[in-house]
Order: structure tokens, then sequence, then C-alpha cells
């Protein structure tokens, strides 16, 4: 049957005069601000059927303080929630002529106010950097692909001298960076390695791999998979008891979860404690020793070992972590992950800028402090952003 | 076995049809019909004689794709439950999505066939899914690249930036 018979109709017109309805459907399945943008582009008819995109909600909230620099002292202070989006950018004529080795560009967007957005290194963000050259210039959206990839929530405080803030729990002892705002005022206390937004879920990874799908209104939870198997403090574990002899390196691990593909990882980060490199400064950064990766099998319950990730390239930070295809990056291999939140950085002294991205390598297994070269892959943009119609 | 009196054998199924808008006539049965809202909507004022819907809006190529959706979803709602009855594990749920995934793996003129015979017989899981696709299909490109593919002609040059 069909297709051919249907597509020998006429058909000319038909999206343009999609109902209003239909048309709202449509853009309600896309949630990034740039994404929209585009969008409403497209012609009369659409932008018409589909308000812009509102203002991120914005609350301000009091919470405890803790200085970078003295952690003794606390005071009450308030947060202000932004919401910044991850984009991946390419120039449009690019899909029909070479869609295999596109060259594409990270863009971090944070809307700071309606219309004030700041753009942040996609990488990093708690080093300023200045912004690059050729951003004097406007920027032409509809002159690009744009693809949103990730959306992440911050304290807007961070454009403050002092960076970062830290929530500070009086009786734990922690750090923490992200948060489930609640309506429950039960009294519930638990502390968890990760925590993301998953299926319209929260999603949270506790110090055992063990994964909690966190309902925010009563702040129960039920089980998504359980504890993985933990091969390095096992391991010295057993050689506690063999040898009788206390450890010289005690490993920490540190759970990450990252969604990739429409499917949900753990990435595990196993890092020395009293080793030769440790402590390691004064913010804490220790340098990683190994790293595994898993994949969740939901029926099953259960992280399953991953062994490549293929042409993907993990990044993650504190803030939120993404995913992205090394075939969009010339120069960027797979199957990597970026790091942030570790010391990589051995030459701390040096004058000059110094990014301290560490890379680990899945098919060696190694780790390395990310070579300049890569990271100018990422930042400052390329020269073709601000001159897309240069034909 | 024995061909034997059973009372509980199930009666024979009953059907509807429908008649596309090129007039030809599509025999199924109630519950696969029933997929519909809007034929679910009234369907027991109607005299069991006179169960007969003119569809003026869906063409029989599309009747025909909606048909082989509505049936799919009933066959497959039937085996989950009795899966699910027998608490026997099944990756029905999982099968279907896949199903789905293909079914709606169409040309642009088709999936606008489809989303507006959805929208008008009114059945919600095929209108989601059509709703995604088309947004799955913007996604990532530029808003020329979007009128390409939708056969759309740019009606006027709008700053994307100026405001409301």
């Amino acid at each position: 049957m069909s297709s051919t018979s249907s597509s020998s109709r006429l058909k000319r017109d038909c999206w343009l005069h999609l109902p209003d309805e239909l048309l709202n459907a449509i853009s309600k399945h896309i949630d990034t601000k740039f994404e929209t943008i585009q969008f409403r582009s497209v012609c009369q008819s659409w932008r018409s059927s589909t308000p812009p995109t509102p203002p991120f909600f914005s609350p301000v909230l009091p919470v405890p303080i803790l200085d970078d620099h003295d952690i003794t002292h606390t005071r009450l202070g308030s947060c202000k929630l932004v919401e910044t989006t991850i984009y991946t950018l390419r120039p449009k004529e690019q899909l029909q002529t070479q869609p295999e080795s596109g060259s594409s560009w990270l863009i971090k967007v944070e809307e700071e106010s309606p219309n004030v957005v700041h753009l942040i290194d996609p990488l990093l963000r708690w080093y300023e950097y200045a912004p690059p050259e050729p951003f004097s210039e406007v920027l032409n959206l509809s002159d690009f692909q744009i693809y949103g990839l990730c959306k992440e929530t911050d304290d807007a405080s961070r454009f403050s001298p002092k960076r970062g803030i830290y929530y500070w729990s009086s009786n734990v002892d922690v750090n923490v960076r992200k948060v489930i705002l609640t309506s429950s005022t039960a009294n519930h206390e638990a502390s968890f390695d990760d925590l993301i937004h998953y299926k319209g879920q929260f999603i949270v990874v506790d110090s055992t791999g063990q994964t909690f799908v966190m309902d925010p209104y009563t702040l129960s939870s039920t089980t998504l998979a359980n504890r993985v198997v933990k091969r390095y403090e096992e391991e010295q574990m057993k050689q506690f008891r063999e040898t009788n002899c206390v450890p010289i390196i005690y490993v920490d691990s540190r759970r990450h979860l990252i969604i990739s593909n429409k499917q949900l990882f753990l990435v595990d980060i196993y890092v020395e404690e009293h080793g030769p490199n440790w402590p390691c400064d004064s913010h804490g950064q220790c340098m990683p020793i190994d790293c595994k990766v898993f994949v969740l099998d939901e029926e099953q319950q259960q992280w399953v070992p991953v062994e490549s990730l293929g042409d993907r390239v993990f990044l993650l930070s504190p803030q939120g972590s993404y995913s992205i295809s090394a075939l969009d990056f010339p120069g960027c291999k797979g199957n990597r992950i970026f790091f942030t939140d570790y010391e990589f950085s051995l030459d701390r002294g040096k004058d000059t800028f110094s990014h301290n991205i560490g890379v680990f390598d899945l098919k060696d297994g190694t780790f390395e402090e990310l070579a300049d070269s890569s990271y100018l892959l990422f930042w400052p943009p390329p020269t073709w952003i601000s001159t897309p119609n240069s034909d | 076995m024995k061909d034997s009196f059973n009372p509980s054998i199930e009666p024979p199924k009953k059907t509807v049809t429908l008649v596309s808008s090129d007039g030809y006539d599509f025999e199924v049965e109630e519950e696969v019909a029933l997929e519909s809202q809007v034929i679910k909507d009234g369907f027991e004022d109607k005299a069991v004689d006179d169960r007969e819907y003119l569809l003026f809006n869906v063409h029989s190529d599309t009747l025909e794709l909606i048909i082989k959706y509505c049936e799919k979803h009933v066959s497959s709602r039937k085996s989950i439950s009795a899966a699910a009855a027998s608490s026997s594990s099944s990756n029905g749920e999982e099968a279907l999505k896949e199903w789905d995934e293909h079914f709606i793996s169409v040309d642009t003129n088709t999936l606008y066939d489809i989303l507006m015979a959805a929208d008008y017989l009114n059945i919600k899981s095929l209108l989601d899914l059509a709703i995604q696709k088309v947004a799955d299909t913007i996604h990532g490109r530029s808003p020329e690249q979007i009128r390409k593919k939708f056969n759309i002609e740019n009606d006027s040059i709008i700053d994307p930036w100026a405001s409301e």
C-alpha cells in the first residue's frame, strides 16, 4: 500500500496550517529556550501558536553559607537559583555536506534574568574566564543547528567573588551541591553521592551504588538498582584480613549519574586516601586511580558493567553531567570521560591558566590531564561562530 | 479434543464498519474500533446493526495504518496483562515500544496523515506518539532545515529575538 500514494497526494502547506493545539502540543516537547526560538522562527502560524519559554522560576532561598576557607564559620545567607542549559551548535550547511565529520561547538548558557544571558565555558564553571573576542558581535541563532543537551540548576552567587556556595548541614560534615526542593515537612536526612532528573523522576545513588527513585512530595524512595559489587573496597578488606596489616592507601569511591542516549549510566571513580597524592589541595580534590562505568538494567534492577562508550564522551562535573558524540568534535576521541572535580594539574604553582580537567581513557584504563590542544576544542569558540555567513 | 458443546466458548467477535473518506469499507473488531475515543463516546447508544462510521477526514491509506496500530495495541495489552496475571516476566511493553518506534518511522506526509487522523479519532497514545515524532524531527535543526523537512514556506522575515 500506501506511502507512494500517500506522498503523491498534494501536501503543500499542510504543516503550515497545523491546528494550534497540535502545534502547542509539539512545542511542549521542546524544552530549551534556544530550540523554542528556532521552532517559533519557522513561520507565522508556528510562532503565534506557541508562547515564548517562560523565564526560569528563580526562588531566593535562605541557606547557611559556608565560606571557602573558613569552614568553622557559617552564617545565614540566601541563594538564588538560576538555570543553565548546554547546547551543541553547528553551522547549518554542514548537515548536508559532511554529516559524519561536522564540527560542533558546545555552549553553556545561563539566563540570569529575562534576556540577559551569560556564556560559560562548557567544561568548567568555577573559574572565571574572559569572554572570547567574537562575542562583541551578535550571534544569529537561526544560522545554526541547535540541540539542547542538558539543563542544570545552580546558584547565581557563583558570579560573586566567593566562588560557589556550599550548603551546610549542622551535624553532617559534608558539602552538598545538589538538592531536591520539597514541599514535605518530614524530617528526612540521608546522604547520597549523586542526584539526577531522569524520565521525569529524581534518581539518587548512595555510596554503595544502590539507586533509588525519590518522590519529592513525600521523600519516600523505591529501589531502582541494587548495590554495585565494590571491587576496590572488597579486595582491600580481603587483603587486610589475610595479612592483618593496615593498608597504606585507603580507597574511596565517588559515584556520578549521567544520561547518555536516553540511558542512565553510573560512573564510579576511585580515589586514594592517605596515599602519596593525598591530601591533594585545599578544596579536598583528589587524584583518581581508577574508574568503572555501568549502565542501568531497569528490569533486573542492576548496574551492568560497560566495557566501551563507543563514540561517546562523558563530561562529569559537580553541577551536572552530560555526554557528547566525539564525531561532532574533530580531534576529540570517543570512549573517554572528562572530569572537572578532581586534582589533575600537578604543577599548580605556574602562572598560566590551569584548567585542571582530567581524562579517563576506558580502553587503556588510564588517567591524564586534558591536553591544552584538546581543551581548545571546547573553548574559546572557533572563528566560524562569529562569521557563520562568510559565503 | 472433541468438538463438544462448551458454554464458556466466546461468542463470535462483534465487528463495526469504518468507511474511509475515499469510500472503502474496513470491517474491524469492536474492541479495536473502541481505541478511538470518538467512536467509544456514544457507542452504546447506537443500534447494533447500525455500527458503521463514516470517517470523512481519513483516507483509506491512513485508515489502514491506524487500524494496524489499534489491533497491535489491543492484542499487546491482552498479552501483557496475561503475563502479569501468571506473574511470568515479559518484556511486552518494551517490545511494544519498539514496534511503535518502527511504526512511526514514516515520511513527513504520512506522519502528517497519522497525526491528523489520531487527533480526529482521538486515539491518545497514537497522538502522543506522532507528536513526539514531530518534536524529535525538529530537534537539532535550524529553522530553515525545519521548513525544508516539513515543506513550509517562510511566510515572513521574523526577528526571533523581537519581544512580543
